[in-house]
């Protein structure tokens, strides 16, 4: 078990959808609003999409975000997140952790990147952008694979 | 015409206003004014309704303002309670339900709302079922001369919603039971709403939502059972079409629309219908 790896959300961009009118738009930013550690949200229906900025040391989770997003009858799908944390490499793995959730780097991330995130030495600081895929039901999260798009 | 839209204008502003509620709370779609729709509130969500009714006949016309409270236990699970003020009622009313939501008279109905099926398959895109299971009791003693009794309620819907399109198909049963050896005849209808968002509504939110309905009911309604009275010895049949306008703007909605019978077929005891006219002030707490 690796100890001392820690990660935080900064921004995320999370698909949803089934979102239609302005009372769900309106319901979900509400909702989004209200949890600990989310400074901004800006709703679209035509995109489709929740756009959150985070508080500085927020310990929240993309998990979270999600299942405000189901509570408010729509599904949550891929989301485009900016992440910083500590970069920890396992035996297979590259991975970003914090104590509730993981950002498991995957292999079919942008190979610059990805080679550009293997330049930096495990136990640094990164900040990297990149996509969660969408899962469903008892398979979303608590470990995450991210599509890495470039790192910071 | 012009008391029925002032009264509903008070009754909302006095309502919310006085009470004070600041909006926070989470919402979700809503639908037509007539038919069976699907939409759900939010887990936690709270959404008031106020709404002013109208029917008119060849002879009468009844006004009536109806208030809902709903809430949402989870994002497929939603309890409604609807309470009537009846300013004037008709001697001889039709059998049917008012709004999508509550009754056309001057009953007190709770009801429960379960979306046992959703499917958000695209951007703004989604189908969905709902079963609805209700129960009401009368604020009065008469109905056309037969006393009233309690009922149960119990309908279905499914449909589908987008940025563009709506549609909605529903069916329900309204039944009453027997209230010292008279009973209200029962209630079977079905109803169709197809709903369109011009590309001039389109725009993002917050900007302001509308979206129009081309709605339908169909309703059969059974022959009362009372002493002196000669049941009809077959249903009722009546076919009722007419537009719909909801508007949305953040925590409000209003609805306005009209319904007019385009077939009818019923106990010559009940005088024929000539509109029903319906507005909805709605606000998600």
């Amino acid at each position: 078990m690796l100890q001392g790896a820690s990660a935080q959300l900064i921004k995320v961009d999370q698909t949803v959808y089934g979102m239609d009118c302005a009372p769900c738009a309106y319901g979900l930013e509400a909702g989004l609003k209200r949890i600990d550690g989310v400074a901004n949200v800006k709703v679209s229906l035509n995109e489709g999409k929740a756009h959150l900025s985070l508080v500085p040391d927020n310990t929240l989770t993309l998990q979270r975000i999600q299942t405000e997003i189901k509570q408010n009858g729509f599904s949550a799908r891929e989301a485009e997140i900016l992440l910083q944390g500590t970069l920890v490499e396992e035996p297979d793995n590259w991975v970003i952790k914090n104590p509730d959730e993981s950002y498991r780097i995957s292999e079919k991330s942008d190979q610059t990147a990805f080679a550009r995130l293997r330049e930096e030495i495990p136990g640094t600081r990164v900040k990297v952008k990149g996509k969660v895929a969408h899962k469903t039901g008892k398979t979303a999260g608590p470990v995450w694979e991210l599509l890495l798009v470039s790192v910071e | 015409m012009r008391r029925f839209f002032a009264i509903l204008l008070i009754v909302s502003l006095v309502v919310t206003g006085t009470i004070g509620f600041v909006p926070r709370a989470s919402s979700q779609g809503h639908g037509p004014l007539y038919g069976l729709q699907t939409p759900t509130l939010a887990k936690g969500g709270v959404d008031f309704n106020a709404s002013a009714m109208s029917l008119g006949t060849k002879e009468d016309r009844s006004f009536m303002l109806r208030y809902v409270w709903s809430y949402g236990l989870t994002e497929d699970l939603q309890v409604n309670l609807t309470t009537p003020t009846m300013i004037n009622s008709i001697a001889e009313p039709p059998r049917t339900r008012g709004n999508s939501n509550m009754p056309a008279n001057g009953d007190i109905e709770a009801s429960l709302w379960y979306r046992f099926f959703s499917n958000a398959f695209d951007v703004g895109k989604r189908i969905e079922s709902t079963l609805v299971l209700g129960g009401s009791v009368p604020t009065e003693k008469t109905r056309g001369e037969v006393r009233i009794g309690n009922s149960v309620h119990a309908a279905v819907s499914a449909g589908y919603a987008s940025r563009t399109w709506y549609a909605w198909l529903g069916g329900g049963y309204q039944y009453y039971f027997e209230k010292d050896q008279e009973q209200l005849g029962d209630l079977p209808y079905l109803s169709l709403v197809v709903g369109y968002r011009p590309r001039t509504f389109k725009e993002d939110y917050p900007k302001p939502d509308w979206r129009m309905f081309i709605e339908s009911l169909a309703e059969f309604p059974g022959g009362d059972q009372a002493e002196g009275l000669t049941a009809a010895d077959q249903r009722g049949k009546k076919i009722l079409a007419g537009p719909s306008l909801l508007g949305l703007y953040g925590a409000w909605g209003i609805s306005l629309g009209a319904l007019f019978p385009v077939y009818q077929q019923t106990d010559p005891r009940f005088p024929e219908e000539r509109y029903r006219l319906s507005i909805n002030i709605s606000y998600w707490l």
